[in-house]
């Protein structure tokens, strides 16, 4: 009574009915409408085709037209072997690890899936284009190599790329320049061989790139699931008072955390301290000051250089507020400071302020501990 | 017998309708592009980059004029030759040339002729790069920011710039006022996305980065209006963006400094006291007034950082002293009054440039325009329900929803701003 193909539709129906059924008990609120009536949409279409696939008894054509049987698409032979239900497969086990680990998994596996989905429909639609098998080759691959290679091409390279970057990860951090500078040295040797004899065979080359391939993403596999090597996070130059009032403690700070590329080529000032002595150098103007003027709301960048004979830090005063949002004023005196710098270095600091020097009680100023007597006004209009 | 022989019929001649389609195509191309080409001869050009107008925008051209003729020689003999060739060497069903290797002198002699070009082209335009860097000759120094869709001018506390120096900082926008004859180093921030500055008669352009600072030397031979826009797209109102700079002599110079600097004048006209009520309930929390307090005698701080994605509103203290506003897109003055300033003879134009806008010369439709409804006169992301998705936070001026009468209290204040 029930044709393969309204078989096939009725057991998707079944499926998407038993799915609206359980999504729409289990999920309450927006979200559950949303997939509730996407579910009810998909039973729908699918009970409309199953009408309709069981309506038209597969497309089979009459038995009294004998030659239909040789000529016709259906006639055409068994399907080839394709790599669409491998590709499916990979995609529903991403599915589940993606459901139960990480989304990133299961996005892919949906990826996957799509992909799959694509493939296996024009495979099975160039199957059965016509009668003609040779034909049915031919504009199968027209329609799907375009999309094939490229992406075929993008995955293994992705691959390759992603196994060397968990390799390069997993390597001490003075082990990698030199693995990187090795492994690109024999890559250059190989190809240069390779180049001056053209008459190696080509299953040669296929079988070394494959061995090399086949190394790296093993190696990649192994070393992403044992983990990357130890990465330190330096914290930024402090705003603790009780840091950017100390003369000499220090904090571990990486020196260069402000070093953005903005930042490395147009300083708005450079403060040196030097024998005692604080200057701020300005653009444009000429010789040491005793001020600098900031711009309000814009990013701003201090060179700060110590010239001195020991270890010094920079402190930015940055005036004195009253918060009574609260009910009950509170006295604020934002500071922030740079680490200890060695003598002769250097260290840059990026910062932003939003209320004029009228606005503060006390004026912005810049000032180095240890050094009592020496303060740099910052003037913000 | 004579036979009557039919005359044979002569077709009037007529051009088919494709002759007579591609002559009017042609006809059309030639017209545009003479208008295309005349259009460089104009004098009246406010940003023409070849009529340099100071030491900067002047080394440009040195370099760029000879540069252009040699470039334009080079490529009509190329045209010349390619086209020779097309005609010559077509395909008419001749034989083939004998084919040979070609000839070292032929290859090797263009191959050194644009070498030796290039390098010629080459050392003036490093040296010109080199000298359009140099800061250490500066005489002023101003800090230019730029914001959607406006420019602001901080003149630091300095030593130089006016006769004594400038000793508390100076904020203004639009028209950026320098003493003509000066070397003016501009130093060009963002307070949000890219822009770039650029004074076509002055110098050439200059991104403006946020968290970068980029300098740009300016210099006026003589005192008057020199004009420019951002030309870096930089969102709805990038055409919009526009900027002036006024340069004075430096006596009148040292005159607006003095006028900039001066203690806030409280309004004594009653209009204009009771406009300063309506600024403050109103305009104060972005634009800043210096020196303008509360009824308790405290300052009044802007803070628009609350409320535009910039950080920044144009600060009004000395509007009047301006000729434009709203990113230098409209006249503060009126077109007669405007003529009179900006047209006039150097000799003449700082001292009109320092009278300001007075009363009767005001643009008040303009402005009143602007203080109703200010997107809708200039395209801006400032609309309720886009800032209500943007935190809270405008891009521009938005909409106040002022009254008539309350419109009417802002001008009365600001016409005192001067």
């Amino acid at each position: 009574m029930f044709t393969t193909g309204s078989k096939l539709f009725l057991g998707a129906t079944a499926l998407a009915l038993v799915a609206t059924l359980v999504f729409g008990a289990s999920h309450g609120g927006e979200p559950g409408y949303l997939g509730t009536i996407t579910l009810i949409g998909a039973l729908l279409a699918l009970a409309a085709l199953t009408a309709i696939n069981f309506f038209t008894r597969d497309g089979n054509t009459p038995s009294m037209e004998q030659d239909i049987t040789r000529t016709a698409a259906a006639a055409a032979r068994a399907p080839r072997r394709s790599v669409a239900p491998v590709l499916a497969a990979v995609g529903v086990a991403l599915l589940a690890i993606g459901a139960e680990t990480r989304p990133a998994f299961f996005k892919g596996g949906v990826l996957v899936l799509l992909v799959a989905a694509a493939e296996w429909l024009v495979t099975a639609w160039g199957e059965r284009a016509s009668g003609d098998a040779t034909y049915n080759a031919a504009v199968s691959s027209r329609m799907l190599q375009p999309f094939q290679f490229p992406l075929v091409a993008a995955a293994g390279l992705g691959l390759v790329i992603y196994s060397f970057s968990r390799v390069m990860l997993w390597i001490n951090k003075s082990g990698a320049p030199v693995i990187f500078g090795v492994l690109g040295a024999l890559v250059l040797v190989g190809g240069y061989l390779l180049a001056s004899r053209p008459d190696v065979k080509t299953s040669m080359i296929t079988g070394i790139a494959a061995i090399a391939t086949l190394g790296l993403v093993s190696a990649g596999a192994v070393m992403a699931i044992d983990g990357q090597r130890t990465i330190e996070k330096h914290p930024t130059p402090a705003s603790d008072p009780a840091v950017c009032t100390e003369s000499t403690k220090d904090a571990h700070v990486d020196k260069r955390a402000p070093g953005s590329v903005a930042s490395i080529s147009s300083p708005t000032a450079i403060v040196v301290v030097k024998d005692g002595k604080l200057a701020v150098y300005s653009q444009g103007l000429r010789g040491a000051r005793a001020d600098v003027t900031i711009i309000r709301g814009a990013t701003n960048n201090l060179l700060f250089r110590n010239d001195d004979h020991v270890a010094r830090r920079f402190t930015l005063n940055l005036g004195t507020f009253t918060d009574s949002s609260s009910g009950t004023p509170v006295t604020k005196k934002p500071q922030a400071c740079t680490t200890l710098i060695e003598p002769g270095g250097e260290v840059w600091k990026t910062f932003r302020l939003t209320q004029p020097s009228a606005a503060s009680a006390t004026p912005y100023t810049i000032t180095v501990p240890g050094i009592s007597d020496q303060v740099l006004t910052m003037v913000v209009p | 017998m004579t036979r009557n022989i039919p005359s044979p019929e002569v077709a009037p001649v007529h051009d088919s309708p494709r002759r007579v389609t591609r002559r009017r195509v042609g006809l059309a191309a030639t017209a545009t592009g003479l208008l295309v080409a005349l259009a460089g001869c104009a004098r009246n050009a406010p940003q023409d980059t070849f009529q340099p107008a100071g030491e900067n925008a002047r080394s440009i051209d040195n370099l760029q004029r000879p540069v252009f003729y040699i470039a334009g020689v080079i490529g009509i003999l190329v045209f010349a030759a390619v086209g020779y060739i097309v005609w010559r060497f077509k395909d008419r069903g001749q034989e083939l040339p004998i084919q040979g290797h070609g000839k070292p002198i032929l290859e090797i002699g263009p191959i050194v002729l644009s070498a030796a070009l290039l390098l010629g082209i080459g050392v003036p335009t490093v040296a010109t790069v080199f000298k359009l860097a140099k800061t250490s000759d500066t005489q002023c120094v101003v800090i230019v920011t730029g914001q959607q869709w406006w420019w602001e001018y901080t003149y630091p506390v300095q030593p130089g710039c006016a006769a004594g120096g400038i000793k508390q900082p100076i904020v203004t926008s639009g028209q950026l006022v320098v003493p003509a004859k000066t070397h003016v180093l501009a130093e060009i921030q963002s307070n949000d996305v890219i822009h770039s500055y650029w004074i076509p008669k002055l110098n050439g352009k200059r991104d403006a980065v946020p968290g970068r600072t980029h300098t740009l030397r300016l210099e006026a031979d003589q005192p008057g209006i020199y004009s420019g826009q951002c030309t870096e797209f930089c969102g709805l109102s990038h055409a919009r963006m526009r900027m002036q700079v006024a340069a004075l002599d430096q006596a009148h110079f040292d005159t607006w400094v003095t006028n900039q600097t001066a203690p806030y004048q409280k309004p004594t006209d009653p209009a204009a006291i009771t406009g300063e009520a309506t600024f403050q309930a109103n305009c104060s929390r972005c634009h800043q007034v210096d020196g303008m307090a509360d009824s308790a005698g405290k300052p009044i701080i802007s803070q628009p950082e609350l409320y535009v994605v910039s950080g920044s509103a144009p600060n009004l203290s000395h509007l009047m002293s301006r000729n434009t506003f709203a990113g230098a897109v409209w006249d503060l003055l009126t077109p007669a009054c405007r003529d009179k300033v900006w047209h006039a003879k150097p000799e003449e134009f700082s001292e009109l440039y320092l009278q300001g806008v007075s009363r009767e010369c005001l643009n008040e439709k303009d402005l009143r325009d602007w203080i109703r409804d200010a997107p809708a006169k200039k395209p801006m992301y400032s609309s309720d329900a886009q800032i209500a998705s943007n935190n809270g936070l405008s891009r521009g001026m938005p909409n106040l929803k002022l009254k008539d009468d309350q419109i009417s209290q802002i001008i009365d204040y600001l016409v005192t701003r001067k």
